[in-house]
């Protein structure tokens, strides 16, 4: 603070002064505490364990996309069906920042064009991908997290619509050549055995469907769904899948040479 | 009467006033009182710029619902008509925390902040914000209790703010991530506004309690970085509040209801160096104490062609 250049017209006596400055301070301590304590929020997510946000496709590492993500919610307003949210308290750092819930609203690649990515201004979500084969832009990777839930291994038929009534979940795709996106509860299932995991996934060569597989606790033969190393995590199976939870989810930053994702 | 110190800029017309009116001090406030009760009760520009509030918060929301093109995004960064608009503090935490610049964030940084140089720095604060309207309403809670007698208003020291926005861009580097924003009440309701309500607003209600029963607009006035950040621009902008000391009767009606801390320290008797005195870069440019002031001393000005001097950062007594 600079000097003091010019009168007081009514002067304070000097005991008041050094008080009111002791106050003063006393009150920006506690002032600076307390928005850093408000602060202290961000790092909830670290400290209650919360699984990492799936991030829309391009994204750089979680650590680097915090910092990045400027929280514009540009990429919100470019996606086609609506499937990038930007985050809240909850997120801790990650308020206002963008993911996609694919249980909800599966993003699927449904606009091709990478829209989220070319409109990203500050390189959270990488522009380079735009160009490259789409397995660059992966956001994750399918995982049958729950295979003793699975229709198909239970050999159960899928007939009528794959979630309740009323859910407004949308899928974009070319239907009769002409590009729509299509709300998921306006279609009707006639399936013998449930396969809306590979029926409806967007991307070729990501998923299929084993009639015969070893399960993994008893060892014995049977239909189940693999995931391929094509997988890129687009959540549409997991926006599909009719169990409550899904049983088949994204596990969001997987590349198929790590974890279990192209061998479930 | 002891001798009085008046700044070392001081004009030697200015001190005459001042020294003239140290004479006539009881008989000034008599006809400043007369004044004040005769004066009709304006409020044109606190419309105007509610308005203005409401009308680009909403735009923004319209933009989202209705799909628009020409705008898009929010007041962190956002596209309008394809030009890149983007929050100079949010921007300059970024550019910290990710140690890089994407150029779009700089271009809309930069044209932000060429747009707050002409209409005043921190008009943002009082013409755009959409957390200061919330702030304003809440004002006047905070006014009732006091005139009440139910609390006392705390003051911090204005330099707290700028011990802010150090703190917060030191945690953007330490942290890589753009802490501020993490509790930028501004950020949430815009955020709130455009894709509906968040937890994140139980933050800014307790923001808003504390200006309420605890400090008169506080965080504006002492927390917020991003005021800081307008502020200095608006050292240097074009558009500024001017006082002319030559008509001011110093009966306080301004001071009353600003909303910045001490932008109208000048206009106190015997702190104005010059007969035309234009207001510091803490003014909002909100045109409240233009409106109240009953012997039109305080007007907007283009710089360029006014012809007061700065009133030399004054400040208040510590």
């Amino acid at each position: 603070m600079t000097q003091r250049h010019h009168a007081t017209p009514h002067g304070t006596r000097a005991g008041e002064r050094t008080t009111s400055r002791r106050t003063f301070l006393r009150q920006g301590v506690l002032g600076l505490s307390g928005v850093l304590g408000a602060v202290g929020i961000g790092y909830w997510p670290r400290v209650s364990r919360a699984a990492p946000p799936l991030r829309p496709p391009g994204a750089v590492t979680e650590e680097a996309f915090l910092g990045r993500c400027i929280k514009c919610g540009l990429c919100a307003q470019s996606c086609p069906v609506q499937a990038i949210r930007l985050g809240d308290m909850a997120m801790g750092f990650g308020i206002g920042t963008a993911h996609i819930a694919s249980r909800e609203q599966s993003c699927g690649f449904s606009c091709d064009a990478l829209e989220c990515v070319r409109a990203c201004p500050t390189g959270a979500l990488r522009h380079q991908v735009v160009k490259m084969p789409r397995t660059s832009a992966r956001m994750g990777l399918a995982v049958l997290a729950d295979p003793d839930a699975c229709l198909r291994r239970r050999t159960q038929p899928l007939q009528g619509l794959a979630r309740q009534a009323g859910f407004q979940g949308r899928l974009r795709r070319r239907w009769g050549g002409a590009w729509q996106v299509r709300a998921l509860d306006r279609t009707v299932y006639e399936r013998e055995s449930c396969d809306l995991c590979v029926l409806e996934c967007p991307i070729p060569q990501a998923i299929r469907m084993d009639s015969a597989r070893p399960d993994p606790a008893t060892g014995r033969l049977v239909p189940m769904p693999t995931v391929l190393a094509n997988c890129l995590g687009c959540g549409v199976c997991e926006m599909v899948c009719p169990t409550e939870p899904a049983s088949i989810r994204i596990h969001p930053g997987l590349q198929p040479d790590q974890g279990s994702g192209s061998r479930t | 009467m002891t001798a009085r110190v008046y700044p070392p800029q001081a004009s030697p017309a200015a001190i005459a006033i001042h020294e003239a009116r140290r004479q006539t001090f009881r008989q000034r406030m008599k006809t400043a009182a007369r004044l004040l009760r005769t004066h009709p009760k304006s409020f044109r520009l606190r419309n105007r710029r509610w308005a203005t509030i409401l009308l680009v918060n909403g735009l923004f929301g319209l933009g989202w619902h209705l799909d628009w093109e020409m705008l898009q995004g929010t007041f962190a960064t956002s596209r309008l008509f394809g030009v890149p608009l983007s929050d100079p503090f949010a921007a300059l935490q970024l550019f910290i925390a990710s140690r890089s610049v994407p150029e779009q964030i700089l271009l809309g940084a930069l044209v932000v902040m060429g747009f707050y140089l002409v209409v005043g720095g921190r008009a943002f604060c009082s013409w755009v914000c959409p957390y200061s309207l919330l702030a304003e309403w809440v004002e006047r809670i905070h006014l009732h209790l006091r005139k009440t007698r139910r609390i006392h208003d705390h003051s911090f020291p204005v330099t707290t703010r700028y011990g802010m926005t150090v703190i917060f861009l030191l945690l953007s580097a330490l942290t890589g991530y753009a802490v501020f924003e993490t509790i930028n009440p501004m950020a949430i309701l815009n955020r709130a506004v455009i894709y509906g309500p968040s937890l994140a607003l139980v933050w800014v209600v307790g923001l808003l309690a504390f200006e309420a029963f605890y400090s008169r607009r506080g965080w504006c006035r002492y927390l917020c970085p991003l005021g800081v950040m307008f502020r200095l621009l608006g050292a240097c902008s074009l558009l500024k509040v001017q006082y002319n000391l030559g008509t001011c009767h110093h009966d306080g009606a301004c001071r009353q209801v600003c909303p910045a801390p001490d932008a109208l320290e000048v206009t106190k008797a015997g702190h104005a160096p010059q007969l035309l005195n234009r207001l510091s870069g803490n003014c909002t440019s909100c045109g409240r104490c233009v409106e109240v002031c009953p012997t039109n001393s305080l007007n907007f000005v283009f710089v360029p062609f006014a012809p007061g001097a700065d009133d030399g950062e004054i400040r208040p007594p510590p």
